[in-house]
């Protein structure tokens, strides 16, 4: 499930695989590591809500809303690192019938489209995600604009992701499809 | 008009190879610019509500257990307890690779998953033994068809948060299809194996038989805590979840079945596979709202009630469509684009919704294995390195099999709900 995008398959005499940036590979760890953290999140928030109703006796108020939180945050993070290995959910069927250079265009205008749409999404909601600054949470108390904030943040960072990438296949540094191995679940 | 504009959008981007979650949102962004009573504001609200709920995070959970199980090497355990059960039986490792996915649907909610795991242990020992590979390479995809059907299942998580139905009724109404496929796949073994009686594996000392046994009791227990725990009211679907994988976490690091560096693996695994699946959720949830509001779903139903009223019609073409979708889209975000849009539809004809549930289920889950795309075929002949085209030959009597099956539950609701009605679910 790790490595970056581009390694290529065990040939022998294959030329070096393609890695990005030292900066977008460590954003890339970072994202990965933020994701798990907000899982990890997750499974000890509702598991203490089980063993605060049934051994304590004490419902947790907080732990249902702290783990819905979470699980945007979780999903949302894991979509940034996921846009910068090119392993989002794709139609390829006709994959294997397009040449090299065609599905170099497409991958290049599919990356393009992907940070077009972000884009017009960060910059039109921004005056909207100001008003969520003032409304808190009804558990934790917590200022509303850390939720879409969090959620805004991840598709700016999808935009940024993708236009690297675009740059990188556009130039034809990096493989037309990305090699990866976790298409796949 | 809108609709179509929409519509084709999506498609077009589709086909150009724009990521699914994208090619729905563009053309819902095209919308809301053209809309002026709604903001760019409520986009991003929109595509957050829907992750904000209870219910729906069983979905990582249920994964990341899928994950665990993988990351401990459950199947491998499972597989040996389950030989040393059938044993000397002719065809006896065919059977073990159905009753090891049998047992596996009860932790694991996803085919891929399923057929991963069981696929990389089973092919290469059935091989060894004298089993046509692509005979074991077919029969692993078939089994793990199991896997969404059977509780838990990640795909009735989806398909209950989707239409406001009870995910434990959703869990539970998958038990008897499940069972069918079980039972149908055992015979088809039995004929198969009847003229083959190379097909038998050497004996087991007994003391070994024994020992592999006991290593298989804890793992037993995972599916109890989860399905147990639910139906005795002690869990909803989401703490069970949440339940098994603490227990499952808490056993592979006590018999070290699991190191650090694995666990973390299986978290990261976990959250790609959440996050691939719920940007396409949340993004579809945003869509399906731009088409209630456009009441499309009353204008679509008003059109077929008027072809035809007879649901079991309908029924039929509604399998045609979700087969057909299937073939392209994994049944995960093939459910979360069609299921808003033929819900409200279905409900006009008076279907009950959690007999829809098994049927749309079922229905995706055989698209895995339908070609163009035939996703755990082709996972399958890349983990036994087989040709694909004589694997998939191989699977087509158990393709009639499984559509065999697919027609009692589409067309014996009662196959489906007595169950659930049983519990009182």
């Amino acid at each position: 499930m790790t490595g970056t995008p581009s390694q290529t398959k065990g040939g022998v005499q294959e030329p070096a695989p393609f890695r990005l940036p030292a900066p977008m590979r460590w954003l890339d760890r970072v994202e990965e590591w933020m994701s798990v953290a907000f899982l990890a999140v997750v499974l000890i928030a509702v598991s203490t809500q089980v063993v605060a109703r049934y051994i304590f006796e004490a419902p947790l108020f907080w732990g249902d809303e702290l783990a819905r939180y979470c699980y945007v945050w979780m999903a949302f993070t894991a979509g940034t690192f996921i846009t910068g290995r090119r392993t989002h959910v794709t139609i390829g069927m006709f994959d294997k019938r397009l040449s090299e250079k065609a599905l170099r265009v497409m991958e290049c205008f599919a990356m393009l489209v992907v940070a077009f749409t972000c884009i017009a999404l960060v910059y039109f909601s921004y005056p909207w995600l100001l008003k969520t600054i003032r409304p808190k949470s009804s558990a934790l108390r917590m200022p509303m604009v850390f939720l879409y904030g969090g959620v805004w943040l991840a598709f700016a960072l999808m935009a940024l992701h993708s236009l690297v990438n675009f740059y990188y296949v556009a130039t034809g540094k990096a493989p037309a499809l990305p090699q990866a191995g976790d298409t796949y679940e | 008009m809108i609709l179509l504009m929409m519509l084709g959008g999506m498609a077009v981007l589709l086909v150009l190879r724009v990521p699914v979650a994208f090619a729905m949102l563009l053309p819902s962004l095209g919308y809301v610019a053209m809309e002026p009573r709604i903001s760019m504001g409520t986009a991003v609200q929109r595509v957050t509500a829907l992750l904000d709920s209870f219910p729906l995070l069983a979905v990582p959970l249920f994964i990341f257990v899928g994950f665990l199980a993988n990351s401990a090497g459950l199947a491998d355990k499972l597989i040996n307890a389950l030989l040393v059960i059938t044993g000397r039986v002719r065809g006896s490792l065919a059977y073990v690779n159905i009753n090891t996915s049998l047992v596996f649907s009860w932790m694991s909610g996803s085919a891929l998953a399923d057929s991963a795991a069981l696929g990389s242990v089973l092919l290469p020992n059935m091989k060894k033994n004298g089993y046509d590979p692509h005979f074991a390479a077919a029969i692993t995809a078939a089994s793990s068809t199991m896997g969404p059907i059977m509780p838990p299942s990640i795909a009735a998580v989806l398909y209950a948060v989707l239409t406001g139905t009870s995910v434990a009724a959703t869990f539970f109404a998958g038990v008897v299809p499940a069972l069918l496929i079980f039972t149908a796949l055992t015979l088809y073994v039995y004929f198969y194996a009847r003229k083959r009686p190379e097909l038998t594996v050497d004996p087991i000392p007994r003391e070994k038989a024994v020992k592999t046994l006991i290593a298989a009791v804890p793992i037993a227990i995972a599916p109890v805590i989860l399905l147990g725990g639910i139906l005795g009211g002690i869990f909803t679907p989401t703490e069970a979840a949440a339940a098994t994988a603490m227990y499952l976490l808490i056993i592979s690091i006590a018999f070290r079945w699991l190191t650090l560096r694995a666990l973390y693996e299986a978290m990261s695994g976990t959250v790609a596979t959440t996050g691939r699946v719920m940007i396409i959720a949340s993004v579809g949830a945003f869509f399906s709202y731009i088409m209630a509001r456009e009441g499309i779903p009353q204008q679509a139903a008003t059109l077929l009630t008027s072809i035809t009223e007879n649901p079991l019609l309908f029924l039929l073409l509604l399998n045609i469509f979700l087969l057909l979708v299937g073939m392209v889209l994994e049944p995960a975000s093939a459910l979360l684009v069609t299921v808003p849009i033929f819900y409200p539809i279905a409900q006009t004809y008076g279907i009950d919704p959690i007999h829809l549930g098994v049927v749309v289920i079922f229905n995706l889950t055989l698209g895995l294995m339908t070609p163009p795309v035939c996703l755990v075929l082709q996972l399958l002949s890349q983990i036994g390195d087989l040709e694909f085209g004589k694997v998939l030959k191989a699977t087509l009597p158990m393709l009639g099999i499984l559509f065999g099956v697919l027609l009692i539950v589409t067309y014996a609701p009662d196959v489906v709900l007595t169950l659930p009605r049983l519990l009182g679910l």
